[in-house]
């Protein structure tokens, strides 16, 4: 008896225990402390869940980076989380019943609806924009997936907002950009912090260098130095700091292989916003190609005056010399001929005319080169202003004896103002002048001088004759000094007027030719500075 | 495992609120209270279903303590502290 008590209390014990573990259980069922319940199901043990468990997901969609929207086919929203109503600047309760046509542009929905298309297959991805509710462009990443829920078909997608990567890929860009103009640009561009370390350097300067140049120090790299001796980084700097900018200063640069370079050296100061120096950017242009060629062209330049001084000299000398012989010479034949005229044979008499001649002849040889030598030489000063019609007059007044002897008519239309020496004018006119009266032929000699304008400033002035002309194959001729030294030809009369008038004009970068035809008058031409005109020489 | 050692199993369904929170709470209690002397078994009901008959469970999240002493269950609000340390028969 007492064993089946024990047993019966235990077991009330036991029955109480699981009662109150079942009370517990329903209570707890019907107070919702349960997220689900098991329930034996036809395929097994079915989990019924009560509060979704799906409520963490919840919270993560909600709260994370990216923007999300449940759709339905339509593009109805049925569902978007804070971010994406942020993208679009727009409230979430707005956004939630919209249209998704509304956050897109024209261009955009058609994109949109390709990419609808395409997640037929499961999912698509696409870049777009959005058009926020402010009227701003958003470019996205647009993750789409197909979600079937209860047998209709919603569309789940993924905004992910682009505008951080594309600004990050602005930058590196440009970047990309100003390295590759730095590697390509044909002048050394290096940039250096402010104590000289360099930063960037370009192919160009890490060939100029001989080396890479990256992070050393730029007076390592480019030893450079102006007349002032070598030009520290120190210097640089605060040059440039108190010049803000160095244009084009002329440097030397001797590299350890001993490679000798003339460069231009320019630098612009990078300042920071708050005016404190960052650092240079520095150009290294190569001018020693052309130095040298300056040097070659000084020294070329140098030979040549010295070579024509030594000319000069010899022409002058020569002349001046042979001219007391010569005197001599003319002298004792003339007193021959005085002396015994007629009382040596009559072939000797020919023989002394003809020395005497040849005397005289050579003379006025060595007048005329000792003439021409001179001819264009500066007097004292630089080339004034001079008035060509009163110049004219006053040569014209030399010439008046023979101007009414020939009955001779001579008109000039307004001549200019020009940059010359006076000096050199009036020889010009004379010498032309003198040429007319001696080749004007049967007819009174017609002399008309006029000038016409260029539009650099320089003059063109004409002397024209109604003379015996000259025939086209000797228009260069006429000019010549030289031909004549050899010897005669049919124009030993013109004298070394015209080769004087060449010397003179060419002295002030003018030109001088003739026009004419033979029988039938010439035209002498040439060309001078005026008062403004960029010829215009000292 | 030695005789006095706490044998726990705690059924929970997949990332259900009251589940997660199940979770912190009897882990904490175990590593502060029972650390080094307990096993706690998280049972997912979600992936393993068929395992809720063995102990004839219902309702999720359930503590099963199954020794020491004699096998008690745990149903309901598992987030108070207190009711957790008497179901595991920890000191209140």
């Amino acid at each position: 008896m007492q064993v089946s008590e024990k047993n019966q209390v235990e077991r009330i014990a036991e029955l109480e225990q699981r009662l109150a573990e079942a009370e517990e259980t329903l209570e707890a069922i019907r107070q919702g402390d349960v997220d689900a319940v098991v329930i034996n199901g036809p395929t097994g043990e079915q989990v019924y869940a009560l509060e979704g468990p799906d409520h963490p997901y919840r919270i993560l969609v909600e709260e994370m980076h990216q923007g999300t929207v449940t759709l339905d086919p339509d593009g109805l929203v049925l569902y978007c989380n804070r971010q994406f109503a942020a993208m679009v600047q727009t409230p979430v309760e707005s956004v939630i019943g919209s249209q998704i046509h509304q956050y897109l542009t024209q261009d955009d929905a058609a994109a949109f609806s390709a990419l609808i298309a395409a997640a037929a297959g499961g999912h698509s991805q696409g870049e777009l924009n959005l058009l926020a509710g402010n009227d701003q462009l958003v470019p996205v990443l647009l993750s789409l997936n197909k979600l079937e829920v209860s047998g209709i078909q919603n569309l789940c997608a993924v905004i992910t907002d682009l505008t951080e990567a594309r600004r990050n890929e602005a930058i590196v860009k440009e970047e990309q950009l100003s390295r590759l103009i730095l590697e390509q640009t044909a002048e050394p561009v290096i940039v250096i912090d402010a104590r000289g370390k360099i930063l960037r350097a370009g192919e160009a300067a890490r060939r100029l260098a001989g080396s890479n140049v990256l992070f050393q120090d730029f007076g390592v790299a480019f030893p450079i130095f102006d007349q002032d001796g070598p030009v520290t980084v120190s210097r640089l700097v605060s040059d440039v700091r108190s010049q803000n900018a160095l244009r084009s200063v002329e440097v030397n640069m001797s590299t350890r292989e001993g490679r000798a370079y003339a460069l231009l050296l320019s630098a612009s100061p990078l300042w920071s916003p708050g005016r404190e120096l960052l650092g240079c950017v520095l150009t290294l242009t190569d001018i020693t190609g052309r130095k040298r060629a300056e040097e070659a062209l000084a020294r070329q330049a140098e030979q040549l005056a010295q070579s024509n001084s030594d000319l000069r000299q010899f022409a002058y000398s020569a002349s001046h010399d042979l001219q007391e012989p010569l005197r001599h010479l003319a002298i004792y034949t003339e007193l021959l001929q005085q002396r015994y005229a007629g009382k040596l044979d009559p072939e000797a008499d020919q023989f002394i005319e003809r020395t005497i001649d040849a005397a005289h002849r050579m003379e006025r040889l060595l007048r005329d080169l000792l003439a021409y030598t001179h001819a264009a030489d500066a007097p004292q000063g630089d080339a004034a202003s001079v008035d060509a019609n009163s110049v004219l007059a006053k040569v014209l007044a030399t010439f008046e004896q023979h101007i009414a002897k020939e009955n001779a008519v001579i008109t000039s239309g307004p001549l200019p103002v020009l940059c010359v020496h006076e000096v050199h004018l009036s020889q010009l006119f004379q010498n032309l002048i003198s040429n007319s009266f001696k080749y004007h032929g049967n007819a009174p000699l017609k002399l008309h001088i006029w000038a016409d304008g260029a539009d650099d400033g320089t003059w063109r002035l004409s002397v024209e004759d109604n003379g015996i002309g000259i025939d086209g194959r000797y228009h260069q001729q006429v000019f010549g000094l030289f031909k004549r030294l050899h010897g005669s030809s049919r124009y030993t009369g013109n004298g070394i007027g015209l080769a004087i008038c060449q010397k003179i004009v060419q002295r002030y970068g003018g030109k001088i030719w003739v026009e004419s035809t033979s029988g039938e008058g010439s035209i002498f031409r040439f060309t001078l500075p005026g008062k403004e005109s960029a010829h215009a020489k000292a | 495992m030695g005789q006095q050692d706490h044998d726990l199993r705690l059924y929970v369904a997949g990332t259900g609120a009251k589940s997660l929170r199940a979770i912190q709470i009897i882990t904490r209690l175990c590593e502060t209270e029972l650390f080094g002397r307990y096993q706690l078994e998280i049972v997912d009901v979600y992936r393993h279903p068929a395992r809720a008959v063995e102990d004839q469970i219902v309702a999720i999240p359930t503590l099963i303590k199954r020794a020491p002493g004699a096998i008690k269950r745990l149903v309901g609000d598992l987030s108070q502290e207190a009711r957790v340390r008497t179901g595991l028969g920890l000191a209140a």
